[in-house]
């Protein structure tokens, strides 16, 4: 039960300043601009704009300065900005295998058409931390020679190749099952909240806007034997796809730009279907911007909740449904975590009493269930 | 998009195309008034994908837009849907779609504005394939000694 | 300009729809009530409060029904262009119909919403002419929003209409609110609403 409580003004006032003073930081230091934001932490832009579910990496770089930097906090902000916007239209599918590729891999194939870009990646570093960055204004990088082979790179790009999906090969093969586009509408979870058991559409929505380290570490659990779905990293591709829509009023498809997304294929334990001839599975993961640990993690967690597609015994976290889905959303749980820090003082009284009249009453002291 | 119309590749064009490029390029005439017919406004397009990028579709998540509609003195219909959230963008963009549809300022605002830009358009993409390029990476298996 | 040219909408889409809102409101919550609705223009044929009305409350989320009167292309382009919303041919499937008086001659179709979900019950947009006593009916509303009684004049209203306002079946919370609507006059009457004819006193003034 809930009692409102009055006043607090005052403090409630100061609070919100002291919070202005504590993102703010020392006033000897220069602010951050949320242009400087958009651009120098672009990993965090992406997860707060995949995660807040609007693409649009100016207002999740305001998101993060409003909310100094806590992640969630900025998801929350973008969140609810999104509800005063009201929704034009929907794209036409994004067609990735037509994606701009900053970089492109794959754990299968070591020599795949068009072959394999690294892009700007952590991966082969040493995790070693670079007292160089401490200096002000480094921009050394800018001045270095440029990359040992960029010019004939560049030479060769005049020309960019689309580069066909890697597992599209063993679909030639029909040695994996393909991705059947049944043509029906997809579930918008947006205006009807999901109930389960959901479609594959509303189920890879959620998971899109899912908390990515709620997602990982059910991926985690299922290579470690909760669910275990053998998965290989088929393909990854990190670039800039175009966005079309098609207006009633015009008649014709209009491209309003691109957009930077990630995607994960992955490559996942076969099927033993009876009549059927044995086929790997697959696992999906999409988002905004530059994310891929989020988008192989919600790969793991797609195919781990394609459970009953294979008849799969359902005996893990993150092969459970409603169990993934309906605590995988960081603003919900947040706000159901954060509530706690309301006033409960009627609830908490009640329950005081009644320890206080078990303890005198000096009966058996059973708690109540 | 693949054979675009003349029309699909300037509004593709226009779309991309910064404020601040718009406005060094074109400069409406002071004697051209356009009807406002939807004033610039910003909201979302749902984002729509398919799982496995061929398969079923399914909404990956919302992105900002802007769109205008004007009309020309001519009567032409300008619409500008560009993503992001400049109203004057726009502006200039459906303003230019609505004059480019005039047969006697097509070839001149062709040449003058949607060349150049789709121009800087295609060498900005090339730089960053080259940059990708760069990055092309040929693994060996090196063979285990094991046997 | 033919007809079904595209017609300027609000300025100002938020502020200009959030102002239409409360005058809505206001003529909902005080039955009989008239107030004004606004847009710069009006496609040939709708009166100015219904095309100020479909572009405060309609979008891509709710379905229209619209009379052989008003299903004309010049006003289903505009309305489509500047409310997003998607027409239905179906009453069942409409939230909002669109008529002029005199055309309905039933009311049968159309959704009452259910005892769960009584707001997905039908909201009829009807032009009519809200002009003073003369040859009109003279309907007295009373109930929630209205002090004693209120009394309007409206002209042509059909048979069916009437025999919905006046005796209404009793199955509140279900039904259909009526939005009455003359340029740019709006008077709603919502389901709560009682109604009964002071057709006789009308009657006799004209006289």
């Amino acid at each position: 039960m809930y009692v409102a409580v009055k006043g607090g003004e005052k403090a409630i006032e100061n609070a919100h300043q002291r919070l202005a003073e504590r993102r703010r930081g020392d006033r000897a230091q220069p602010e951050l601009s949320v242009v400087q934001i958009e651009q120098q932490m672009p990993f965090a832009v992406a997860r707060v704009m995949t995660e807040g579910s609007i693409c649009d990496p100016t207002l999740a770089a305001l998101a993060i300065k409003q909310a100094g930097g806590d992640l969630v906090e900025a998801i929350f902000l973008l969140r609810a900005y999104r509800t005063t916007l009201s929704r034009f239209c929907s794209s036409l599918p994004l067609d990735t295998t037509a994606m701009q590729v900053n970089r492109r891999i794959s754990a299968i194939y070591k020599d795949l058409p068009g072959g394999q870009r690294l892009g700007p990646t952590f991966d082969y570093s040493h995790r070693l931390l670079d007292f160089s960055l401490m200096a002000a204004a480094d921009d050394s990088w800018a001045q270095g020679p440029a990359p040992v082979g960029a010019d004939e790179a560049r030479a060769e790009a005049a020309d960019p190749e689309t580069l066909s999906r890697v597992l599209q090969i063993l679909e030639r093969e029909d040695l994996i099952v393909t991705e059947q586009d049944d043509g029906a509408a997809p579930a918008d979870i947006t205006r009807d909240p999901p109930s389960f058991p959901c479609n594959r559409s509303a189920r890879l929505q959620s998971l899109v806007r899912g908390d990515e380290g709620f997602l990982l570490a059910l991926g985690y659990s299922t290579q470690r034997g909760y669910g275990r779905n053998h998965p290989f990293a088929g393909e990854i591709r990190v670039g800039e796809v175009e966005v079309l829509i098609a207006p009633e009023e015009l008649g014709f498809a209009v491209s309003i730009g691109d957009i930077e997304v990630t995607e994960c294929e992955l490559v996942n334990g076969f099927t033993h279907g009876a009549d059927e001839d044995a086929r790997f599975t697959r696992g999906y993961g999409l988002t905004f911007g530059y994310a891929e640990r989020k988008a192989m993690s919600m790969a793991l967690v797609d195919r781990a909740l394609q459970a009953d597609d294979y008849d799969e015994e359902r005996s893990s976290p993150a092969q459970q449904e409603e169990f993934v889905l309906a605590h995988c959303d960081n603003v919900e749980a947040a706000g159901f975590v954060s509530h706690l820090k309301l006033p409960h003082y009627v609830d908490f009284q009640s329950e005081l009493e009644l320890l206080r009249k078990l303890r005198t009453a000096g009966a058996p002291q059973e708690i109540p269930a | 998009m693949q054979n675009p119309t003349p029309r699909q590749h300037w509004m593709s064009i226009l779309a991309r195309a910064p404020r601040a490029q718009l406005c060094a390029l074109y400069r409406p005439e002071p004697d051209t008034e356009f009807e406002l017919i939807r004033a610039p406004e910003t909201g979302l397009t749902q984002v729509r994908a398919r799982s496995g990028g061929t398969g079923a579709q399914f909404n990956l998540g919302d992105m900002t837009l802007t769109r205008c509609v004007v009309r020309s003195p001519a009567g032409h219909l300008g619409y500008a849907f560009v993503a992001g959230r400049d109203r004057q963008q726009a502006r200039l963009a459906a303003e230019l779609d609505a004059l480019l549809q005039e047969s006697a300022r097509q070839t001149q605002l062709l040449s003058d504005i949607i060349e150049p830009l789709a121009r800087q358009q295609s060498a900005a993409r090339s730089a960053r394939d080259a940059e990708a390029d760069s990055t092309k990476v040929d693994f060996f298996t090196l063979v285990r000694g094991e046997d | 300009m033919s007809s079904d040219t595209l017609i300027r909408g609000f300025d100002d889409s938020v502020h200009d729809s959030q102002q239409c809102f409360r005058q809505i409101l206001r003529a909902m919550s005080e039955p009989g009530t008239q107030v004004q609705l606004c847009s710069p223009a009006t496609p040939e044929g709708l009166a100015p409060a219904s095309f100020a009305l479909c572009q405060t409350l309609l979008d891509s989320d709710t379905r229209l029904w619209l009379s052989p009167e008003f299903d004309r292309p010049g006003i289903e382009r505009n309305l489509r262009f500047h409310c997003g919303l998607s027409l239905t041919g179906q009453r069942e499937e409409a939230h909002f119909a669109l008529a002029r008086q005199g055309e309905l001659q039933t009311l049968e179709g159309f959704g009452r919403g259910s005892p769960e979900y009584p707001e997905t019950g039908m909201t009829l947009l009807l032009e009519v002419s809200l002009e003073g006593p003369r040859s009109s009916h003279c309907l007295t509303l009373s109930g929630p929003g209205i002090d004693g009684e209120r009394q309007i004049y409206v002209s042509g209203l059909t048979g069916p209409v009437l025999d919905e306002l006046l005796n209404r079946q009793d199955s509140f919370p279900q039904g259909i609110d009526l939005m009455l609507i003359d340029q740019h006059q709006l008077i709603c009457i919502p389901r709560t609403t009682r109604v009964s004819s002071c057709l006789s006193t009308a009657a006799t003034e004209v006289r």
